[in-house]
């Protein structure tokens, strides 16, 4: 009898020592994602353009406005960045900063003001104008903005996130704006 | 022999052992208040041991593997079956039967949640607690090879090898709970993909221990020219990837996954509020449950859960994205679900028989 509960528990010591109970390998079919009516994205050779997307970026979710999406993790969530291509000036920088400014709760503001708030970088296809706009009152949601002016059209790319969120992708933002091409 | 069994038998243990667990669901329920429910029944009742500052005391499972000896060697009493004893064999039978249960179920059963949006399909549940480090072959054209390292492999300086991929895999840190905080500069040559802009916070552990977002910090090493330090976590938006030998590999930390013997979907999900709140009253998910190509619609609501193959599928909770509806299904698979229900009634036969006995017995003798 102390013979057989001894060969028991030498046997379940054998087994609980065995690392591999705690690998699986197994197959399964290539995942195909539900596409819901939803635009593919252009390749990029449709496009006159392209850019250098940062390791840490995923492809985001698309829209039929947008040329390509991205997702930017940061501290405390994912930032959404988008990019779009519009004929001539897209509206007019005035008119898309304060609607920006007004999907974060903030007043209009006057041509002046916003001109000093652009920064100037450099990228490949020129000289592009970048603008950070906050609602203090409202840390959760804040835009980085690059307006990129291209022949015969305008380049928008466009980082939401928090407050937080933004200034930690600043340069990730910057370094991407400036890598088109 | 007799005399240890006599002794390993005694009913003196039986009470000792009763009297412990009493303090164990004392202390345990006590301490679920810092350390939440998860933390508390993995230190009082999961673990074989809790340490008492440098001494060790029987934890729940060796409590109750105590309990189980000593109730089984009652079996090899003379008589056991006599009219006189039958009652109290059957209550032994009872109480031995509901521990054996408690057994399947602490080392067998499974538990997580199914995540299912509106007309998607979902073949595969998620453990709330457990998490996986899977690396994926993805080169092939019609499908990818898994190789799933589990979690008891996740622990600092295990290395992960297999021979289904050509480099291994150092952990250098694996936290329960952390978060990505940005580099203010880049990091070293070394690191690689995410690594190179983030690093892991560790952070203190949540009371409920589902919410924790386990990180994994490694270093890959044997491969062509993807040899450098890496990090994942877990629900982390962005794949690690890898290539060697012309093949891709995908490395990614998630939660422990199961896949199911059939396929639920999501056909329509419906939820009734409290008149003029936005408090729900009611929620179900109306699926498809399709097996061998053969689908079968099924309502499952908040008290009537889907059984289908021993797996036990609730209406959990649901998540609202827009227009988009997502429903979330409690999933159970308990090898052990009947034994409380069954032991408890040959109990109470039991002790019911006992006592009518021995009742008629001093009736008889007046």
């Amino acid at each position: 009898m102390i013979k057989l509960f001894i060969c028991f528990f030498v046997m379940l010591l054998c087994f609980s020592c065995n690392e591999n109970k705690y690998i699986k390998t197994y197959k399964l079919p290539k995942f195909e994602p539900v596409v819901n009516n939803m635009k593919l994205p252009k390749s990029d050779t449709d496009k006159p353009f392209s850019w250098v997307v940062p390791d840490s970026w995923i492809p985001g979710n698309m829209s039929s406005m947008r040329l390509a999406s991205f997702n930017a993790p940061y501290d405390e969530g994912v930032a959404d960045i988008s990019i779009t291509n519009f004929s001539g000036d897209g509206g007019g920088l005035m008119a898309n900063v304060n609607r920006w400014r007004k999907q974060l709760g903030l007043e209009p503001q006057t041509e002046e003001f916003i001109n000093k708030s652009f920064v100037i970088k450099e990228s490949k296809l020129g000289t592009y104008k970048l603008i950070k706009i906050k609602n203090d009152s409202n840390p959760d949601s804040a835009f980085l903005c690059s307006i990129i002016e291209i022949k015969n059209s305008t380049i928008f790319i466009k980082m939401k996130a928090s407050i937080s969120g933004i200034n930690q992708l600043e340069k990730e933002f910057v370094d991407f704006c400036s890598s088109f091409k | 022999m007799k005399e240890y069994l006599k002794l390993i038998g005694s009913p003196k243990v039986f009470s000792y052992t009763v009297v412990w667990l009493i303090v164990l669901v004392f202390f345990g329920t006590i301490v679920q208040k810092d350390i939440g429910l998860y933390a508390a029944q993995m230190k009082y009742f999961s673990s074989w041991f809790i340490w008492f500052w440098f001494f060790p005391l029987p934890s729940g499972k060796l409590t109750m593997l105590v309990m189980f000896i000593n109730l089984s060697c009652y079996f090899v009493r003379p008589n056991i079956l006599s009219s006189k004893k039958i009652g109290i064999t059957t209550t032994h039978f009872g109480v031995i039967l509901m521990l054996v249960g408690g057994g399947l179920t602490s080392f067998f059963s499974h538990e997580g949640s199914v995540v299912v949006n509106e007309g998607e399909k979902a073949d595969f549940y998620e453990n709330y607690y457990n998490k996986e480090f899977v690396i994926i072959n993805t080169s092939e054209l019609d499908s990818d090879n898994f190789t799933v390292f589990g979690d008891p492999l996740l622990v600092k300086n295990n290395i992960l090898s297999h021979k289904s991929i050509p480099f291994k895999v150092e952990i250098l840190d694996y936290y329960v709970n952390c978060k990505p905080v940005s580099r203010i500069y880049e990091g070293r040559e070394e690191f690689k993909g995410m690594a190179k802009n983030f690093f892991l916070q560790q952070l203190p552990l949540e009371k409920e221990y589902e919410k924790n977002i386990s990180g994994i910090i490694y270093k890959v090493y044997n491969s062509e020219s993807s040899d450098g330090i890496y990090l994942n976590y877990v629900g982390q938006p962005i794949t690690q990837t890898l290539t060697q030998n012309n093949s891709d590999y995908m490395l990614i930390l998630r939660r422990e996954r199961t896949y199911l013997p059939f396929d639920l979907e999501l056909i329509d999900f419906k939820k009734v509020m409290h008149p003029g709140t936005q408090i729900a009253k009611s929620y179900s998910s109306l699926v498809n449950l399709i097996e061998n190509d053969i689908p079968r619609k099924v309502l499952i609501s908040m008290n009537e859960p889907l059984r289908h193959r021993g797996y036990t599928f609730y209406q959990a909770s649901f998540i609202e994205n827009g227009l988009k509806q997502t429903s979330v299904l409690a999933t159970v698979k308990n090898h052990g679900r009947l034994f409380p229900y069954i032991s408890t009634i040959i109990m109470c036969i039991g002790i019911l028989y006992h006592m009518l006995f021995m009742t008629s017995k001093r009736f008889y003798r007046r």
